[in-house]
């Protein structure tokens, strides 16, 4: 092999005229955040026509509420998953911590008792990003910890009782316009920008980058650990939130209530198409994952299905959605020749 | 053709009393085989016949299709045309392969190490004991013979790891054994040690066919040599009817000679020329004592095979593996206590060996692989700017020959070449005064290979200092002006490549004395 | 030294079992009272049992949330099928329920190429939705108190059947991983999933198998559970599968796979043991019991790696002379 046969090699051959109807179908089914962006929205103009008692204000506004919450631990958690450490399985402790922190504050008054909750949830959140980022641990464990020790120190400070916040709380009743209450405006925000923090910033590709090959950001001189650090303390801060406005409901706080966040928000983030290996995904997908698994719920209720059903139908479409991700990755990877 | 003719190579071949005829008898014969990977032709319409009771090596550079063909009478790969059959019988079709990446796991002991490529799995229980006999035999043909068996595999020095590698082979009880390069980085007495046993292994009627890329034990070891080029066989035949320089030139193509560093033009003041320092450079028992300068307008590189420590200071260079002794200085800047996104900020860069591990990421677009390193360039007030991205996507593709019209491309569904093309791009991007690659042209296509080498030359010519480690020759002749050759840790030579002779070369990295 | 590199965290742990033991024994003199002694070998017996079938799954790279849900799935089956269909039937039927959970975990993680986690998260939301499916909204109870009490009596003032019964599967299950050929093919797996497969291990069935022992388990567990409260309630179990994830990983189990054993798995769950039983005999509340829970498991998680590369680098220059070259992997 000299420069001789060199200099006769092939150039790449020209790319075949782009249809862009075909390209944009194929770019859409390629990308499993935007199918289940399509199936969940689907499934609510069904769910409207078909499903009676639906497509009401009332069902609606309870549907989104419901959703809200979950959703904001959702998207939060999906930042650490993203980032290629699989789950914090701590979410539930974290909300319920911060349901106790924001009522024991709530004399203080409303915006800061949710401060303090959110304040908490970062810290909690930076605890742990410290161990799984810097020191390495396994994400699992350290979080199965984190959660027992909240709960621990929640328990041994509250006696086991409930907390009822001195305050008034009900500025995060409110509705805005009328229409849409506080928690559903946060979670849309919060949706927004976390969708374009993780599309447009400099951070959002570090997290990314790290999700999908740690090894190549490193071969860059990216180092791994401060966002890894970022991807926790994000997360706590919205289970931080999450408990706030949960409490700020009731004004009350107890362990009681972080109920099964954390396990719905692992599932909104699956099947919203956020790839468990890391890298793929957008924050969207958990807040959309969010919104069809409440849907589901919620019309299956409206059918008179029963809430064990209900469950049956998450486990199944969370085995469904980690399938369906991975047969993607696994043939968007194995794609080189 | 008598035995006394081989005696003309380098070392006295130790040989039975007994006037060794070549076999005539085949065990294992390769009939026109071929094999494509997406668009390459791996494997051209081989054929070749392997007998028993002798060493057959096959020799090949990088590519020239030798590991795809073991792993095609292996069984691992499946040929797209022709046929692999045992003329003796089915009684002698068991084929043992020794790979070239380790295969033993390293959590489980020796013995269950041994024990799995026995396959004697079937049965409920280990019966650890009833195999013991026969795992020690084995060991002690690999020189392991005193080798604690319940030893984690984890806990053994890499060179006992290719040693029980080969012992696995030996268990497994095979007619024919495939060696990929068994002895790549064992020393000396290891390495008398696994002729030793090839012998004996042949002597009982074994075939074994045996790859490898030193010279020496080729001459040393080989009743017979079959050559590889592009997939094809180029030669093949008893031991006696090569030398060196033949062999040499079968492997390369008639015109290797002539392959020769492109020149470009600098386009740098004189003055401005970046310049690196190496002084006494060591890190621990990897490699200790080297010192070479190298500048922008010349490319400079380590050469040397696997185990002779010229990765390792590519590697160190660049922060990742530390370095014990000796300093580094970057034009005016002492560098010390390097880590990788330290040596990055002093405006090293990187280009790693293993691009699908660690060169790229696959499920990226190009645009985005390319701009991996170099976020802040493509940003304002930690945005990121399409356009800049784009822009810089665009001008870095132009530098390394890819095609700016496919930055939006998933990098996982180009090919090879094109994928070290942008895993280069990504250590372009960051604008370097140092790039560092480590094996830059490994498993990919000529042509890739041309324009990456134009490429490197141009970027050289633009004020960067270029640093290669290679192990091929060819790429060393076609790419470097300076060659340094290290042999087991130490640097032997540093000559520009002008004025040293292949043969040189080669028996500096074999023998790491000067020629 | 080479059998320091198997057994170090064995032995640690036991050690450190016994060292809780004698405090407790020393401060408190209840302590060593035969009740206590029952009450002690009957919690250790249960979590060694769940933390061993977890054990096995992870010693082969993987992870199984769902037996927080397959304990009280498993209760709720053999309590509901047992009181309509006969005891022997209705355990059975657990038991198979569970194995089938098992089944679905190894197959769609294997086959899949997916990790085990984001599965088990899907099928224990499953496992709990049928507990509640199960329950229908009822109180299930069992009428026929006999077998749980059989279950329960002490037998020379200390143990119990149900303990005996665990036990005995937890040893089976030590014997499977030390002596048969699924023991290595496990670890093998677990120790490098690609080797393993290049090497023609079948990946598919070890992982299924795995996950089948640890849904085993855990159904086993929980069916004997609810015929000993003869009544089962629907839920997660997450503080049981809480604390065999800390007794696995005290015993040397990492999350990575290929290490750790079954002893050092008994082990951590003694150690569990005797610190919560001696604790609440001296009036410690749950809520600090689970704290210390999860104290000790960040601690282990926390000196893991070092812990592992001592004993490594001991075990290497414990052979001849300082090799060359550090093992990297090509």
């Amino acid at each position: 092999m000299n420069t001789k046969i060199a200099a006769r090699s092939t150039q790449q051959k020209p790319a075949a005229p782009a249809r862009p109807l075909a390209e944009a179908i194929k770019r859409i089914t390629a990308d499993s955040s935007a199918i289940i962006a399509v199936t969940t929205a689907l499934l609510f103009i069904l769910a409207c026509i078909f499903v009676n008692g639906f497509a009401t204000v009332t069902n609606l506004r309870a549907l989104f509420l419901s959703v809200s919450l979950v959703g904001i631990a959702a998207v939060g958690l999906s930042i650490i998953t993203i980032v290629g450490r699989l789950f914090a399985l701590s979410v539930s402790a974290m909300v319920a911590v911060s349901t106790i922190v924001f009522a024991s504050l709530l004399h203080t008054g409303p915006w800061t008792a949710m401060a303090a909750a959110v304040l908490f949830g970062a810290l909690a959140g930076a605890v742990q990003g410290f161990f799984v980022g810097r020191l390495g641990t396994d994400p699992i464990v350290t979080t199965i910890a984190a959660a027992a020790i909240l709960i621990g120190f929640a328990q041994i400070v509250t006696g086991g009782r409930n907390v009822q916040g001195a305050g008034d709380a009900s500025v995060f009743g409110q509705t805005i316009f009328g229409v849409i209450p506080v928690q559903v405006l946060a979670f849309f925000v919060l949706t927004v920008l976390a969708w374009w923090t993780h599309r447009y910033t400099v951070l959002g590709r570090r997290v990314t980058l790290v999700g999908l090959n740690e090894k190549a950001a490193l071969v860059s001189g990216m180092r791994a650990w401060p966002v890894v650090l970022f991807a926790f303390i994000a997360s706590g801060a919205m289970a931080g939130l999450a408990g706030g406005l949960l409490s700020s409901e009731s004004g009350q706080g107890n362990l009681q209530l972080g109920g099964t966040f954390g396990f719905d928000a692992i599932t909104a983030v699956v099947v919203g198409g956020v790839s468990v290996k890391g890298g793929t995904g957008n924050p969207v997908g958990a807040a959309t994952g969010a919104i069809l698994v409440g849907l589901l719920g919620n019309a299956l209720v409206l059918l008179g299905l029963s809430y064990e059903v209900q469950l049956i139908f998450k486990g199944v479409l969370v085995l469904l959605a980690v399938v369906a991700t991975g047969i993607a990755s696994n043939r968007q990877s194995g794609r080189k020749r | 053709m008598c035995v006394e003719s081989l005696n003309v190579v380098l070392e006295p071949i130790k040989r039975n009393e007994v006037n060794v005829v070549l076999s005539t008898e085949v065990l294992l014969s390769v009939n026109r085989i071929s094999k494509s990977f997406g668009g390459a032709k791996a494997l051209n319409d081989v054929s070749v016949d392997f007998r028993a009771g002798e060493v057959h090596a096959l020799l090949g550079e990088n590519g020239a299709g030798k590991s795809t063909l073991v792993k095609v009478i292996a069984g691992v790969v499946a040929a797209d045309a022709g046929e692999v059959t045992f003329p003796r019988g089915p009684e002698s079709a068991d084929v043992a392969m020794v790979f070239q990446e380790l295969s033993v796991i390293p959590e489980l002991s020796v013995r269950d190490n041994m024990a799995l490529s026995m396959r004697r799995t079937s049965g409920l229980l280990v019966r650890r004991e009833k195999l013991q006999e026969r795992m020690r035999t084995a060991l002690a043909s690999a020189g392991l013979q005193d080798l604690d068996l319940d030893m984690p595999v984890e806990a053994l020095p890499l060179a006992k790891r290719q040693l029980l590698e080969i012992a696995r082979g030996l268990v497994a009880d095979a007619r024919t054994l495939i060696l990929d390069e068994p002895t790549a980085t064992l020393s000396d007495i290891e390495i008398s040690r696994v002729h030793e046993v090839v012998r004996s292994l042949v002597a009982g009627g074994r075939s074994i066919v045996y790859i490898t890329h030193r010279m020496g034990e080729v001459f040393r070891l080989a009743d017979r040599i079959t050559i590889m080029r592009s997939g094809s066989v180029v030669a093949s035949g008893p031991t006696a009817g090569f030398t060196m320089d033949s062999v040499v030139t079968h492997m390369l193509g008639e015109e290797h000679t002539a392959g020769e560093a492109i020149h470009v033009q600098e386009n740098f003041s004189p003055e401005n020329r970046r310049k690196l320092h190496i002084r006494e450079l060591a890190s621990g028992h990897r490699f200790s004592d080297v010192s070479f300068n190298a500048q922008a307008g010349e490319v400079t590189a380590l050469f040397g095979q696997i185990g002779s420590g010229a990765d390792d200071v590519v590697r160190a260079l660049v922060g990742l593996i530390p370095v014990t002794a000796g300093d580094i200085q970057l034009n005016e800047t002492q560098l010390s206590a390097l880590s990788r996104p330290k040596s990055q900020k002093h405006g090293i860069a990187y280009v790693s060996a293993d691009r699908v591990l660690e060169g790229v990421f696959l499920s990226g677009s190009v645009a985005q692989n390319v701009s991996s390193g170099a976020l802040a360039g493509v940003s304002r007030l930690g945005t990121i700017r399409a356009e800049l991205e784009t822009d810089l996507a665009r001008s870095v593709a132009t530098k390394v020959a890819f095609d700016p019209a496919r930055i939006r491309v998933p990098v996982g569904s180009l090919s090879g070449g094109n994928q070290q093309k942008i895993a280069i791009g990504r250590a372009l991007a960051t604008q370097p005064d140092v790039l560092v690659l480590n094996e830059p042209t490994r498993g990919v296509d000529i042509g890739a290979r041309a324009e990456i080498y134009r490429a490197l030359r141009q970027l050289s010519a633009n004020n960067v200092i270029v640093i290669v480690y290679s192990s091929d020759i060819v790429e060393l002749r076609e790419l470097a002006d300076r060659v340094i050759t290290m042999f087991r840790g130490r640097p032997v030579s540093s000559n520009r490549t002008t004025d040293v002779t292949d043969s040189q070369i080669l028996t500096e990295i074999l023998h790491g004395a000067k020629a | 030294m080479v059998r320091l590199y198997w057994h170090f965290r064995t032995l640690l742990a036991w050690s450190l079992a016994v060292l809780a033991f004698i405090a407790f024994a020393v401060t408190n003199p209840a302590f060593l009272n035969a009740g206590n002694i029952y009450s002690l070998l009957q919690s250790f017996a249960v979590l060694a049992l769940v933390a061993t079938g977890l054990a096995l799954v992870m010693i082969a790279g993987e992870f199984d949330l769902s037996i927080a849900g397959t304990i009280p799935l498993a209760a709720l089956i053999a309590v509901k099928v047992g009181e309509t269909a006969g005891i022997p039937f209705g355990v059975a039927a657990a038991i198979a329920i569970a194995a089938a959970v098992g089944v679905l975990n190894g197959w769609l993680t294997a086959h899949y190429s997916v990790p085990s986690l984001a599965v088990t998260v899907g099928t224990l939301v499953l496992t709990i939705g049928l507990g509640f499916a199960v329950a229908g909204g009822q109180i299930v109870t069992l009428t026929n108190f006999e077998p749980g009490l059989w279950l329960d009596q002490a037998i020379a003032e200390i143990i119990s059947p149900r303990a005996l019964i665990y036990v005995v599967l937890v040893v089976a299950a030590g014997w499977l991983m030390a002596k048969t050929w699924s023991g290595v093919k496990i670890r093998a797996v677990g120790s490098d999933r690609q080797r393993s497969s290049a090497s023609g291990l079948p990946v598919t069935r070890v992982l299924i198998l795995a996950f089948v022992i640890s849904g085993l388990f855990a159904g086993v567990t929980g069916a004997l559970q609810g015929l000993t409260l003869a009544s089962g309630a629907p839920g997660s179990d997450e503080a049981t599968l809480l604390q065999a994830v800390t007794a696995a990983i005290i015993g040397g189990v990492a999350l990575t796979g290929g290490k750790g054993s079954i002893p050092g798995v008994a082990a951590g769950a003694m150690l569990l043991a005797v610190v919560g039983n001696g604790l609440s005999l001296q009036g410690t509340s749950t809520a600090i019991i689970q704290l210390i829970n999860g104290g000790i498991l960040l601690l282990i998680v926390i000196i893991d790696r070092p812990l592992n590369s001592i004993v490594n680098k001991s075990v290497e220059n414990s052979m001849s002379p300082p090799q060359h070259r550090v093992p990297i992997d090509h």
